[in-house]
């Protein structure tokens, strides 16, 4: 228990202190928890991928000592800067029965997901052939092998490129002394964090019922829900994602530029979770683009320059190791092609299988009813065509690449789409939005 | 009655739940159907009770989406009732576990179950710090994982050690001390081994004597 908490300190309270020293509007009380381990866990992955990777140093117990005091100053920051009697108030009021019942169902799903994970240590296939297997070695060498002639090149036995945030997450994890389910708190609190996100913009745009239905309808997703226990990436870079989009979506709501300094950062560190996260950078460069060209907001060349810099600076020590390094973004060998045979595999896992039950049905249903909304509107149109670019760009790969084969056996085809249920979820709310309801905590 | 089919966790990364057929569709388009039939008559209803768009969304998403979500927790709660018991129980008991179960899903006679208790076996024959391979099966990573600590995994050229887990028959074969392995579609011998263990013909530790 007391191996979870100092796993839980190292990685939160700098995240918090990251959010609280943020000016006080820019985010309420819900996103200033979802994102506190988000950033805290990107922040110390950072660190430790400059540690390991670009300064190619071995593990001293100095290391250990950095990452604990500064988990310690920032609990400092925490107790000092957090106004506490704000933080748990419910505003009890704007929750009805219904929305009671939906509350409780949440929190009965995250127990449920809560004991699986702790009762299924992470050794499913990828996490021990890529992720796990990563920390393994880096526990067993204190260090990264850089000869490219050796067989745990780049502290792996495949798949050199991968990205390292849930390696490192894992590894830190373990130097501290976690083992077993323990290691799922990672993926159970990007969940809750998830969760929480997704579930704090619904509310605010369709009131407490409602929303929290929806995230209800998100819990209950069981692909989602079955990564919340696995410790693979795709819950990670889904987190990150949704976070990105739905303070993409705030900003083309509102035009305020933190909103869309935030997504930057958010959507940025995507592509260090896993190699598709480009996917969905590729998607708010053209949100960007689509609301320059259609003058939705005024920004200015300094508000446009922070911005490339909010986006491109946390991923640039990636960028810069995997142009050193000569490392793609493929996971196998490049090869391209026509395969329409892909389609029928996409029918399946959007409209047959369970792994996302009704949810793209219904989906596509509100898309069509929604029509005549999203076209009065501009905001609406580039929001639903940058969700769009990001359902053609992952058709386009499977349907043009390699890839396709991952499609066809469903290896990886259900997975793609963790990110982009949680986006669905909260651009369906943005459309909707009749009101604005406030939040659920003070 | 049951909408879906409940498979059981298996090795690969895929765990596709398929809805399960009612008539000729499955369940989950089934209720797709419904909530689109339930919007319709929302959109119909809609003056005469001055709904919004948004309540004839979400409250159709509901009620469609309601069966569903009943089953999902049916089926965690029964998945609860398996699990719980685990939480306390040691890593390696609770890995044994999980991967007995996987083994029984998918039918790998034994491969993962038995993963640990053949991990043991390889501490107790091959000394800690030799250089070991594994040939090609696709319990490789898992081999690696769990051994890469205790051994230096290296090719099965140099190796001291070639070990043997259930790999397909195609794979190798050893005649007269000599070790010969299918490496990308070519025959090559790996030079002379004696059997260091058998515990069965899919299950060998090699060990070299000679190039």
């Amino acid at each position: 228990m007391l191996t979870v908490i100092l796993c839980l300190t190292t990685l939160i309270f700098p995240g918090a202190a990251i959010v609280l020293l943020l000016p006080k509007h820019i985010l309420n009380v819900a996103q200033k928890w979802s994102l506190s381990f988000g950033f805290g866990s990107a922040v110390v992955t950072l660190e430790l991928f400059l540690y390991f990777v670009i300064f190619r140093l071995a593990f001293s117990q100095v290391l250990v000592y950095f990452l604990i005091i500064q988990a310690l100053v920032s609990l400092g920051l925490v107790i000092f800067k957090i106004p506490w009697q704000r933080q748990f108030i419910f505003k009890v009021k704007k929750v009805n029965v219904i929305a009671w019942l939906f509350g409780a169902l949440i929190v009965l799903l995250l127990f449920f997901s809560l004991v699986q994970a702790l009762g299924k240590p992470p050794v499913a296939f990828d996490n021990i052939a890529f992720w796990g297997m990563r920390a393994k070695i880096l526990l067993t060498d204190h260090k990264i092998n850089f000869d490219p002639h050796a067989a745990n090149y780049l502290a792996t036995f495949s798949h050199s490129n991968y990205p390292w945030h849930l390696s490192f997450l894992e590894y830190w994890w373990q130097v501290l002394g976690a083992s077993g389910g323990e290691l799922n708190l990672i993926s159970w609190l990007y969940f809750v964090s998830l969760l929480i996100i997704v579930g704090d913009f619904v509310i605010r745009r369709l009131g407490t019922a409602k929303g929290l239905l929806l995230t209800l309808v998100l819990a209950s997703q069981p692909l989602l829900f079955y990564h919340a226990s696995n410790n693979y990436a795709d819950l990670i870079i889904g987190f990150y994602a949704a976070a990105a989009f739905i303070f993409l979506f705030q900003w083309l709501e509102k035009g305020r530029h933190s909103d869309l300094l935030l997504a930057a950062v958010l959507v940025s560190w995507t592509i260090c979770v896993k190699n598709y996260g480009i996917f969905y950078i590729l998607s708010f460069l053209f949100v960007l683009a689509l609301s320059y060209f259609s003058k939705l907001h005024k920004q200015n060349i300094k508000q446009w320059f922070f911005t490339g810099l909010a986006l491109f600076l946390p991923l640039l020590p990636l960028a810069l190791f995997k142009i050193i390094f000569h490392l793609d973004l493929h996971n196998t060998q490049a090869s391209y092609g026509w395969h329409p045979e892909v389609f029928y595999p996409f029918f399946q896992v959007l409209f047959i299988s369970n792994d996302w039950n009704i949810w793209f049905c219904a989906f596509c249903v509100m898309m069509v009813v929604l029509v005549p909304r999203i076209r009065r509107d501009k905001k609406l149109i580039i929001a639903w065509l940058g969700f769009l670019s990001v359902i053609a760009i992952i058709v386009v790969i499977f349907l043009v690449t390699e890839n396709y084969q991952w499609a066809l056996d469903h290896t990886a085809l259900s997975r793609a789409f963790i990110p982009v249920v949680p986006i669905s979820i909260a651009l369906i709310a943005f459309t909707l939005k009749d009101k604005n309801y406030g939040t659920l905590l003070s | 009655m049951s909408f879906f089919v409940q498979q059981r966790e298996v090795l690969s990364t895929i765990n596709v739940i398929l809805g399960k057929l009612i008539g000729p569709i499955s369940a989950t388009t089934l209720f797709g159907l419904v909530f689109l039939i339930l919007v319709i008559i929302g959109f119909l209803l809609k003056k005469k009770y001055s709904w919004s768009l948004s309540s004839i969304l979400v409250f159709s998403l509901a009620i469609a989406w309601l069966p569903i979500l009943a089953q999902f927790l049916y089926s965690s709660a029964l998945e609860f009732d398996d699990t719980w018991f685990v939480v306390s129980v040691p890593e390696h008991e609770q890995r044994t576990w999980r991967y007995c179960r996987i083994d029984q899903a998918q039918d790998l006679r034994g491969g993962l179950c038995n993963m640990d208790s053949f991990v043991e076996h390889l501490h107790k024959f091959i000394p800690r710090g030799s250089r070991v391979s594994f040939l090609n099966s696709i319990f490789v990573p898992y081999l690696y994982y769990f051994n890469y600590a205790d051994y230096s995994i290296e090719d099965p050229r140099t190796a001291q050690y070639v070990i043997e887990y259930r790999s397909p028959a195609s794979t190798f074969s050893y005649v007269k001390q000599n070790l010969q392995y299918m490496n990308n579609g070519v025959e090559e011998s790996l030079g002379q081994f004696s059997v260091v263990s058998a515990l069965t013909s899919d299950q060998v530790i090699f060990k070299r004597i000679s190039k």
